[in-house]
């Protein structure tokens, strides 16, 4: 479906009963262009197959919302999908969302096109606060830019990170593993200067916090006024 | 607008700003960072609190120390291969991720699994339910003082484990689920193994409960702390025992079945207090739930093949391999080249300990997975964090930590 209904669908579903189970971005690139992206998508429209749960799959769309009277008709067009309508160029990135039905026992699932570059979907986030992280993730692996989210930030990757991970044309190994000695702790921004104008509060004021790792992943701590650079510690171990 | 919502978006619509923007105004404020090497982050889990004196104003988990791209990795394996990765991510419960991702490569294959596989892996799941379940049990028995239900969960986990490897070989990160059923038969003995285990464990769970579940100490940490209501449950996506012990009846198993579930009976713990000791409930009776299941399911167990014996996806058995050349050739292409799964994509959740473990599997018709994404429990209930820890002190906080339960390999990835 478009990416410019997508709010509402969301409402019509929320109030409909169905639960937002989760959320990704995939990058249909290699898809579209093979062509088996259509079939998949075709495929995936429909009802799948239910080897699993053993209850049919059935659409999410309320009959009511435009949208969902747009897409091609059929009975088993239950999914709203629609990048069969749109050219292959501009359907490469896709925002798939999950949802559950707790009382039908029904799974539904919705793809929603991500136009332009970077691509841009409308946030969910005021409507799902589970969709909070889920939208970041989606942005921070995909660079899908979810238009109204409250705070779109990198979550998984140091904030200075460049590129997104997800997309096909960030290959695997691209970034070289380097274990470089780095001084314990290390204040390299302008903003870290204790008592700049900038800066609002001073690295002192905060308190230097008890715990603050030198440790941590460089970048990953994201608080501006007392940013901690050093390489991330790969000793660090499971619960 | 919930108050999830709310304490949600006062959180995120100025991002860390939020937690300096009103430091002048508020001089007897103080922001710390909790982890993320602190012993009661379990793991790798950095939290920004905003304090008054010791109550939790705000209170932002910061995730991401232990992302190593399993996502992207998986879509350089073959099919087959990504098991190995998958199973690592979630690694206290690696048989749930290793079934959720066969299911949905099952589905886009189109395969049904022989009903011994179902079995096995229904029955290696459910053992690896208690042994999750017991290493919460320890940590959140050692951040409320009580050290011993350290020692003894690991105790009983340790037997679980044992049992992990003599089926599989390995203590953790099996790989013993594979899309098309199971690497190998159950191994003579496995069912005396089992039941020696089933007879164990119901009476080291009453010592359990003896040890924590009238304890004046944990009753004051627990009851009332980090009180989530139903309503923010569902907003924040919550699942698993925390959304059970908030009133949300609702488990997988039971509601959508997979595998064998359908076969056995077993009662869902609900509570409704929603609060730590709720979660604490609702876990130790999973466990005994677990324990009626495995029980049905060695009773039960069917025989015939353990995996689908389709040549085209699995290698020949090893024997063969002595003899036959071609059979030495066959397996060395499915190893080496895997086999392709015809394009489209599957969405496969199953009940993890932690919740809802689901599985988005896109294949375009290759020999791996085009895109491989995990609904990690651990990851989405994650946010709840904040909504419970707010208000409370921060001693309440590790207690809420311990009963969330999060596992940072499953919150990363």
């Amino acid at each position: 479906m478009d990416a410019g209904a997508w709010p509402e669908l969301v409402q019509s579903l929320t109030t409909e009963g169905w639960w937002l189970a989760d959320l990704c971005g995939v990058d249909r690139s290699n898809l579209v262009n093979t062509g088996q992206g259509q079939a998949a998508e075709a495929g995936v429209a429909g009802e799948q197959p239910e080897a699993n749960n053993a209850r049919p799959e059935s659409g999410p769309e309320d009959p009511t919302t435009p949208e969902a009277a747009d897409t091609p008709a059929g009975p088993e067009s239950a999914d709203v999908s629609g990048s069969d309508e749109a050219p292959a160029d501009e359907g490469r990135f896709e925002v798939v969302a999950q949802f559950l039905h707790r009382d039908r026992r029904e799974r539904a699932t919705v793809h929603v096109l991500a136009h332009g570059e970077p691509p841009r979907v409308p946030s969910i986030a005021e409507l799902w606060p589970s969709a909070d992280f889920m939208e970041r993730e989606a942005f921070d692996l995909m660079g899908i830019v979810f238009d109204g989210h409250p705070n779109l930030s990198r979550i998984m990757l140091p904030d200075g990170w460049e590129g997104h991970p997800l997309r096909k044309d960030y290959g695997v190994g691209k970034v070289p593993i380097e274990f470089i000695p780095q001084p314990f702790l290390q204040f390299d921004s302008p903003h870290q200067q204790p008592n700049s104008p900038e800066a609002g509060v001073s690295v002192d004021r905060l308190g230097q916090p008890a715990g603050e790792p030198g440790r941590s992943a460089g970048g990953l701590s994201h608080f501006d006024d007392t940013k901690i650079d050093s390489e991330p510690d790969p000793s660090e171990g499971p619960s | 607008m919930s108050r999830a919502a709310q304490i949600i978006e006062d959180l995120e619509r100025r991002g860390q700003g939020a937690f300096v923007e009103d430091f002048d105004e508020n001089q007897d404020r103080m922001v710390i960072n909790m982890g993320p090497v602190h012993p009661s982050t379990h793991g790798v889990l950095r939290l920004l609190l905003e304090l008054s004196g010791e109550t939790v104003i705000r209170c932002l988990p910061l995730i991401g120390y232990l992302h190593t791209g399993m996502e992207k990795e998986c879509e350089d394996q073959t099919w087959r291969a990504a098991i190995v990765i998958v199973t690592r991510m979630d690694y206290l419960a690696p048989f749930f991720n290793e079934q959720v991702y066969s299911s949905a490569v099952e589905e886009l294959l189109d395969i049904e699994v022989p009903p011994r596989a179902k079995y096995i892996r229904t029955m290696m799941a459910e053992l690896n339910r208690i042994a999750s379940h017991l290493i919460w049990f320890g940590t959140q028995g050692l951040d409320m003082g009580a050290m011993s239900a350290m020692f003894y969960g690991f105790r009983e986990r340790e037997v679980l484990i044992d049992f992990f490897e003599m089926v599989t070989g390995l203590r953790m990160n099996h790989g013993y689920h594979i899309p098309g059923g199971v690497w190998e038969d159950l191994p003579e003995g496995w069912e005396q193994a089992v039941r020696n285990i089933l007879q164990l464990l119901p009476g080291r769970l009453d010592d359990y409960e003896g040890l924590l579940s009238q304890n004046p100490i944990f009753l004051e940490r627990t009851k009332g702390i980090g009180p989530l209501s139903k309503e923010d449950a569902l907003a924040l996506g919550v699942t698993g025992p925390l959304a059970r012990a908030s009133g949300i009846d609702w488990d997988l198993r039971r509601d959508m079945p997979y595998e064998a579930y359908g076969d056995v009976s077993f009662d869902v713990p609900i509570e409704t207090e929603g609060d730590v000791y709720a979660r604490y409930l609702v876990r130790m009776r999973e466990m005994r739930e677990s324990v009626k299941i495995v029980e049905q399911l060695v009773d039960g167990m069917p025989g015939g093949p353990f995996k689908v014996m389709d040549p085209k996806m699995m290698p020949p058995p090893r024997a063969e391999l002595n003899h036959s050349m071609e059979a030495v050739i066959h397996h060395f292409k499915i190893v080496t080249q895997g086999y392709t799964v015809p394009p489209g994509e599957a969405y496969v959740a199953t009940e993890s300990p932690r919740g809802e473990l689901g599985a988005y599997v896109v294949s375009d018709g290759g020999s791996s997975p085009y895109r491989m994404h995990m609904r990690d429990p651990s990851f989405v209930n994650m946010q709840s964090l904040s909504v419970m820890a707010r208000g409370g002190l921060v001693a309440d906080l590790i207690a809420i930590i311990a009963s969330l339960d999060p596992i940072m390999g499953g919150v990363d990835r």
